[in-house]
């Protein structure tokens, strides 16, 4: 008996073991989706993540692809031999921007049917309106971004110019590999449509104010300010000798727009760099979120103010910087010395770029004489390669040493549109349109008006070089293309633009120069130049490749002409 | 050199022995007995061929009479009427007789070798034990005793290199975090299981009883998918009836790195980075006056040359490790307790050092409370307490690689301490006078299991059941002082003078209070209950069969969800002729996280086992002793991680960003999709084959198995990002999917010959696997460049450039195909054109080779009178690797290989400061062969011989010298190949050379 009651016993364990709630789903600590998109609050939530994508700080790396930079530890491959189809400076944009369009297009999807605020529906319904708009806008830079980095001709038939995949709604695994490149025209239209779309739900041109939905709290969402640099920005693009998808008339009309629609007919004085620290700035049309931070002047500030010296600014760079009154260095008339070479220079030199002698900075001159502080084997071992650093974005508040009393930390946000850009956009277009006048018919103003502005920054005072630049449209061109390399010096820009205007390949295997300083036992400086890294520059390098796995992994999208 | 001596450790240290002397020892200090009555008992001792065993140990429990057996195996003692005599030897399985009415039941007593499975003999596999003639799979065991003569407190080395199929991985090598893995068949173990639960113990040779490796579904099936990739069971020890024994062992040792790199001192350094700054086009920055500064040791503020491995971790670490077994018992209860206690210390020369103290106790009681039942406990656990700088042992030695001799000084006087921009970590200011770290770690385990007998219900029929709890945690705390630190820079004056500046002086603070860290906590519950059916219905049918339940729950501070796993299977193994075995198994292994319909599919397993030795076709082959051929199949569904598939998910922890200008802003929060869901995931499954044979040849003198294997592992999960184009941007919008299916096919064996002549008795082993891999199935992309391919192709393989020499002039970078991995000057590494396509890019990456495939161990053990020797080797041979050792060194220490640069010799490309693109990838130029064999231990003892201990109270006593790590035999010599980071990124693998005494009483 005693026996049988065991055994009963253990058939009774088993059996209350056995129905436990092992099957039970346990709830995970994640959200599901009606969680997420039950409230326009939460769906606004689900937004916000998509402004993941814009810049806070320059793309300083990408001007080391170019002839302005090199990196202190070494040649960039895709610089020096060229890219592959697998390795290119900008393969990273097509993740970039595919990975926030997915999530938009989820926000379209589910977004919208959503329970307004009970409490004030009003607010609710405004905010609903504003948040569809951005996230149009936020698309649309997207798809841009896309289009900037990826367009070209088809390899299957070179004479079609292609853009983007354009993805409008929720990609499932059935057709992420079906979807393919629209040409370049269908994707700008496409775009644009998405760029209307934002305008008509968008009703703030800058976020000012305390207001709920359109307060300066709000700076840096979608506004109508973006979303017209964005239509200039396309417009200089599609119109660009690389491209050639729309006339540059065309092109200078929609910017001109775009600045009458942002200030209305007339071009605006701008604002100093100052410690480019300013988050009110009214220049800035666009940029993402500040913070209060130092690493930019950790990474890039030389090594007697404690930095890394990660940007070294090439020779090319520097010697692109104008003298005092504007003559390009190489002109007979400048008041350049090759003997003083720092001296009588258009200010922005000094503003965007540490060389030997600098010491405007923490009261610390800058030495990259052989031998010196900041020279290989100074205070750091490994030193700027090219002789200069970077000093353009740096903060001259910030003061890196451990013992320093003054702060450590500075604003610092960056800027995707500006006015100087709208400016210089407009400037290229309505020479190219209109001629050396620059001035399209009906308009309030010509590029020189809109040139001089971004010159009287940069300390010109007396202009004399742009009288003579600009009776000559090679000049002119030349002068609006040099304005536009040193204003967006350090961002990436020159990546661009070189291609687009399809500069020689000449021109773009032109090496990569340094400056050797040595000093002389009376203090003189003497001035030597050697080549840093060479460049290799293939036709088919004007347009950048589709990352290669992409493209082998479906069965729609085409690669760009030349890449293989 | 003894180290923690605070008071909660003397406080648990005498909570321990209480509990220990309450728990273990009591049992065995009652019996006093009389020396009248006594009967005499007489024997003769022989293994299972019939040789007779001298100085055989004999001790009679109840009269305490003891004496060893003469060369012809003979003995005589004198017994209580009813007693029990205890047989023992080394290099053989100690025995109980019982004696009955003054007499044994046969007068010749057979024992036992080590390393033979007995036909009959009873092996632990999953949820039950088989008689070895009945295993379908292939198995290896060892007993606890065999690995006692490897110096090591780590059950987990001490496998190392003794049975085919298991390869022993060093972990950590810093001593007060050292750790060991096990690898079966090139995966690691999905469980141990130790008496039967599953625990992540760190055991120790002595209180292991055996250890049975189960390799594949033939014994380690029902396990279930936590076990897929095999497993590895552990019985601790346990008191014998009439047993009474207890055992010391005191045992210490020095250590050593076993591989220090050689790296250039100050002035060879100063040369070739100058020389590298030349290639560059920089000018030298170090001058010859600097360069003679650092040969003449002058100013070595200004010019340090520091040799980091003298200064700072020169000396010998030692350790000691003492233990006390307790065991014993009488017919009804029997009791073992191992008691450890196990402290080391680091090779530190400076500071305080790496100092860890361990207690361990392990305690094992059965108890039969009647004829039909019994219950065993185990109570145990560990008491570990480290202190360490918090600069651990493997970034202490990356420093020391990393940095070069004239790095920096450790101070600039005595009282500012030296760092610089680049090299900012200072070794001395780390090891004695930064912050330190003390953790105190605590495991506990406690298990209760009931045996009953049912046959009463049916005859055959009994039931157990098993509980098992084990918890750990970890306490830690740190202390943050630090010094007074600048940067020293020397300026010169106007003068002319060199003055030293100090840069970014940062003050130093003493701290007295230690922070608390956060505290770790892990537990899991495991119970398991088992029907078994156990029935001869003759000769000619007898069956065995196992229902059993599982379950297992595991929480702790680091896991993100409980887990929870179940188990129910069934097992019927059938004997057929006492010739044939057929083995069944069916089970649901349930995996919570995919449907309800996968969640209730069954997997299956069958296996079939033939004693050919007992075929009559082979009874005139006297030389075959025992031969099993056995197959075994199953399919079994692998775990997934701990999500749920079905739905989309979604997380607010996605950064939303920040909005407005200064004054007037907002930020946001954000959500993000982490997880798109996914209906249809089918249960991943492994399946396994292994054929196999275990034999026994002349008269046991050969032992050992052989085994074909193939493990197909098919609808293994994957994010296909490498499918699907656009999608792959972002993760989360890809659901989960069953794409991923790999075969791995291969061989592993042991042989062992055991001989005895004249006093010399020795076994020699041998042990092999060759293992390669199939990629037919996989998440990665396909290129039209075919070879370059992974899917179709062995998944071992090495996959990278031709290399064609070095450049040796500009004219022939000009003359070769353009090199599209930067740039290349004079000095850089040429590559072929693999493609034929003009220019050397990604698509002329192809196999160039494979990775090893074999790992082979050989074993020595010997005894010649008291003298025995055991020898241990083990290693990998039968491929290469892609030697990256001289990659990228910045401005960072050059190996004495360095020197080697181009144009020095051809063997190494150019010297550079910076980043090179062309040099620096996987191409034949750096790829070498694998192969080592690795001397892990050689260990000689002495045992006293049996006359003088006749009329002691002494047992046994043995003493012992032992070395672990002293050799290893490579086509590389720079390095320690076993663990080739060991020694440059990480802390090297110490070697050790230790001496012992063990007494039994």
């Amino acid at each position: 008996m005693k026996k049988l009651a065991i055994f009963c016993l253990g058939i009774l364990f088993l059996t209350s073991a056995c129905s436990d709630d092992f099957l039970e789903v346990v709830p995970s600590n994640n959200n599901t989706s009606d969680e997420v998109f039950r409230d326009i609050t939460r769906a606004q939530r689900f937004l916000n993540p998509a402004y993941g994508g814009v810049r806070s700080q320059p793309w300083i790396s990408l001007d080391t692809y170019t002839d302005n930079a090199v990196s202190y530890d070494g040649a960039k491959r895709a610089a020096v031999s060229g890219a592959t189809a697998e390795s290119s400076a900008v393969a990273g944009e097509w993740t970039r921007a595919i990975q926030r369009i997915l999530h938009i297009n989820e926000f379209f999807d589910k977004g919208f049917n959503v329970v307004y605020d009970a409490f004030d529906e009003d607010l609710a319904i405004a905010l609903k309106q504003r948040i569809r708009g951005e996230a149009f806008g936020l698309r649309a830079y997207y798809k841009w971004i896309l289009l900037k980095n990826f367009a070209g001709p088809s390899a299957q038939d070179p004479n079609i110019m292609l853009g983007i995949p354009v993805i409008d709604r929720l990609l499932t695994i059935e057709d992420a590999n079906r979807v393919g490149r629209s040409n370049y025209l269908d994707s700008y239209n496409n775009i644009l449509k998405d760029l209307d779309s934002a305008e008509t739900y968008i009703n703030t041109l800058r976020y000012a104010g305390d207001g709920d939905v359109d307060g300066a709290q709000f700076t840096s969402r979608v506004s109508g300010e973006m979303i017209w640099a964005l239509r200039a920005r396309m417009a200089l693009f599609a119109a660009s000798p690389a491209y050639v998808q729309i006339t540059m008339d065309q092109a200078a009309q929609a910017i001109y727009e775009a600045i009458n629609a942002i200030d209305g007919a007339s071009i605006v004085p701008l604002q100093s760099f100052g410690d480019f620290n300013d988050v009110s700035n009214p220049d800035h049309l666009w940029r993402k979120g500040y913070s209060e931070t130092n690493n930019l002047e950790v990474a890039h500030f030389p090594p007697s103010l404690f930095g890394r010296g990660e940007c070294n600014p090439s020779q090319n760079l520097v010697d692109a910087f104008p003298d005092i009154y504007g003559f390009p260095i190489a002109n007979p008339l400048s008041q350049y010395d090759p003997n003083n070479p720092y001296e009588n220079r258009d200010l922005r030199f000094d503003r965007f770029v540490f060389h030997n002698g600098s010491d405007d900075f923490n009261n610390t001159t800058i030495e990259t004489f052989v031998g010196g502080k900041d020279a290989h084997g100074g205070i750091r071992k490994q030193a700027s390669r090219s002789g200069y650093y970077m000093k353009k974005f740096l903060s001259s508040k910030i003061n890196l040493d451990t013992e320093a009393t003054s702060g450590n930390r500075d604003f610092k946000m960056y800027p995707i549109f500006t006015r100087e850009g709208l400016y210089l956009d407009f400037a290229e277009a309505a020479v190219e349109a209109y001629g050396v006048a620059g001035q399209g018919p009906g308009m309030a103003f010509s590029a020189r008006d809109a040139l001089q502005v971004i010159r009287d920054r940069a300390g010109i005072v007396q202009d004399d070089y742009m009288d003579i630049a600009v009776t000559n449209i090679d000049t002119y061109r030349e002068l609006i293309r040099n304005e536009r390399r040193i204003e967006y010096a350090f961002e990436g820009e020159r990546y661009y633009d070189v291609r687009r205007w399809q500069l020689s390949s000449t021109e773009l295997e032109q090496p990569i120069m340094g400056v050797k300083v040595l000093k002389n036992s009376d203090d003189s400086f003497d001035y030597s130049y050697w080549e840093i890294e060479s460049r290799n520059f293939e036709q088919y390098m004007y347009y950048n490749p589709i990352p290669r796995t992409e493209v082998l992994k479906s069965q729609a999208i085409v690669q760009n002409f030349g890449w293989e | 050199m003894l180290i923690i001596k605070d008071l909660t450790m003397k406080k648990i240290n005498i909570a321990y022995l209480v509990i220990a002397i309450l728990l273990g020892m009591h049992p065995g200090l009652v019996n006093a007995q009389s020396d009248t009555n006594l009967k005499t008992i007489t024997g003769t001792i022989t293994d299972k061929t019939g040789n007779k065993i001298a100085n055989v140990a004999v001790k009679a429990s109840g009269s305490e009479h003891r004496t060893f057996t003469d060369k012809d195996g003979f003995f005589e003692i004198n017994t209580e009427n009813d007693d029990f005599i205890i047989v023992s030897r080394e290099g053989f399985e100690k025995s109980v007789i019982t004696v009955k009415d003054g007499a044994i039941a046969a007068g010749i007593i057979i024992m036992d070798r080590w390393d033979v499975m007995n036909a009959q003999e009873k092996i632990q596999i999953a949820h039950g034990e088989l008689p070895f003639e009945r295993v379908t799979g292939s198995i290896e065991r060892i007993t606890g005793e065999e690995l006692k003569d490897y110096p090591t407190v780590f059950l987990q080395e001490a496998l190392a290199g003794r049975l085919s199929g298991l390869y022993a991985v060093y972990g950590d090598a810093s001593p007060e975090v050292e750790s060991f893995g096990n690898v079966v068949r090139g995966s690691s173990f999905g469980e141990i299981y130790v008496d039967g639960v599953p625990s992540n113990l760190v055991l120790n040779p002595r209180e292991v009883d055996d250890v049975i490796i189960a390799k594949d579904y033939g014994s380690s099936f029902l396990y279930g998918g936590t076990a897929a990739g095999g497993a590895m069971i552990v019985n601790t020890k346990r008191g014998i009836p009439g047993e009474r024994l207890m055992r010391f062992m005191v045992r210490g040792g020095l250590r050593t790195p076993t591989f220090i790199p050689d790296m250039m001192n100050a002035q060879d350094y100063a040369r070739h980075y100058n020389t590298a700054l030349g290639n560059d086009g920089f000018a030298p920055i170090y001058s010859q006056e600097t360069i003679d500064a650092y040969t003449n040791g002058t100013d070595s503020i200004r010019n340090p040359n520091n040799d980091y491995y003298r200064q700072l971790v020169d000396d010998p670490a030692n350790y000691k490790h003492i233990t006390g077994d307790f065991s014993g018992g009488g017919e009804k209860v029997q009791y073992f307790t191992h008691l450890g206690y196990y402290t080391a210390t680091g090779i530190e020369s400076v500071g305080s050092g790496r100092n860890i103290a361990r207690l361990r106790l392990n305690n094992n009681v059965q108890m039969k409370f009647s004829e039909y039942g019994s219950i065993n406990l185990g109570i145990g656990g560990s008491f570990n307490r480290r202190k360490a700088p918090l600069l651990n042992g493997n970034s202490m030695f990356n420093t020391i690689y990393e940095y070069p001799a004239n790095a920096l000084p450790y101070q600039i006087n005595d009282t500012i301490y030296a760092r610089t921009p680049e090299f900012n970590t200072n070794l001395l200011v780390g090891l004695a006078h930064g912050s330190v770290i003390e953790d105190t770690r605590r495991d506990a385990f406690a298990r209760i299991g009931l045996d009953l007998d049912l046959g009463s219900i049916t005859q055959g029929l009994s039931f157990s059941v098993l509980g098992g709890l084990y918890t750990y945690n970890n306490l830690s705390r740190r202390l943050d002082p630090s010094v007074d630190m600048a940067e020293p820079f020397f300026t010169q004056t106007a003068s002319g003078a060199d003055t030293l500046v100090l840069r970014n002086i940062s003050r130093g603070a003493p701290d007295n209070v230690w922070g608390t860290l956060g505290d770790r906590v892990d537990r899991s519950q495991f119970v398991n209950a088992n029907f078994k059916y156990r029935r001869n219905f003759n000769d000619n049918h007898q069956v065995m069969a196992d229902l059993i339940y599982t379950q297992r729950r595991v929480s702790g501070s680091q896991l993100n969800q409980e887990e929870r796993l179940r188990n129910i299977g069934l097992r019927v193994n059938y004997f057929i002729n006492k010739k044939y075995v057929v083995e069944g198994n069916v089970m649901n292994s349930a995996v919570r996280q995919l449907s309800k319909e996968e969640r209730n599919k069954l997997s299956y397993a069958g296996g079939l086992a033939w004693l050919a030795h007992k075929e009559s076709f082979l009874a005139d082959a006297s030389w075959l002793t025992f031969l099993k051929v056995r197959a075994n199949y199953g399919i079994l569904g692998e775990p997934v991680s701990s999500f749920f598939l079905t739905d989309d998910q979604y997380t607010g922890s996605g950064a939303g960003g920040s909005f407005g200008i200064v004054g007037n802003n907002s930020s946001a929060g954000g959500h993000i999709r982490i997880l798109t869901g996914s209906g249809n995931i089918k249960l991943p499954r492994r399946q396994y084959l292994n054929v196999g044979a275990d034999f026994r040849l002349f008269d046991n003198k050969i032992t050992g198995q052989i085994n074909y294997f193939n493990i197909r592992r098919t609808d293994q999960l994957v994010l296909p990002g490498n499918l699907y184009a656009l999608l792959s941007s972002n993760a989360s919008y890809l659901p989960f999917m069953n794409y991923s299916d790999s075969e791995q096919r291969g061989i592993d064996t042991r042989i062992s010959y055991h001989r005895t002549i004249g006093n010399i008795e020795f076994t020699v082993s041998a042990n092999a696997t060759r293992r390669v891999s199939y990629i037919s199935k996989d998440n990665s992309v396909v290129y039209p460049e075919a070879d370059r391919n992974r899917i179709g192709n062995k998944g071992d393989r090495i996959v990278g450039l031709e290399a064609d020499g070095i450049f040796q002039n500009q004219a022939e970078i000009e003359a070769a195909p353009l090199q599209m991995f930067g740039e290349v000057k004079p000095g850089d590494i040429r590559y072929r054109d693999h493609n034929g396509d003009g220019v050397v890019d990604e698509k002329d990456y192809h196999e160039i080779g494979h990775f090893a495939r074999i790992i082979y161990g050989f074993s020595y053990r010997m005894r010649y009178k008291g003298w025995s020797l055991g020898i241990y080797t083990d290693g990998i041979t039968g491929g290469s690797f892609i030697d990256s050792r001289q990659w990228r060194p910045g401005m960072q220490d050059y190996t004495a290989e360095m020197a080697k640069s181009w144009p020095a010799s051809n063997d190494l490309p150019r010297l550079t400061t910076l980043n090179n693109d062309n040099n620096y990838r996987s191409s034949t130029f750096w790829m070498r062969n694998v192969g080592f064999l690795n001397l892990r231990s050689v260990t000689l003892s002495y045992t006293l011989p049996p006359s003088i201990l006749q009329n002691t109270v002494v047992r046994d006593a043995s003493v012992f010298i032992a070395g672990k790590n002293l050799l290893t035999v490579s086509s590389v010599d720079d390095r320690f190949m076993p663990s080739q980071s060991k020694g440059y990124e990480q802390h090297p693998v110490l070697n050790a050379f230790e001496v012992g005494l063990e007494v039994s009483f």
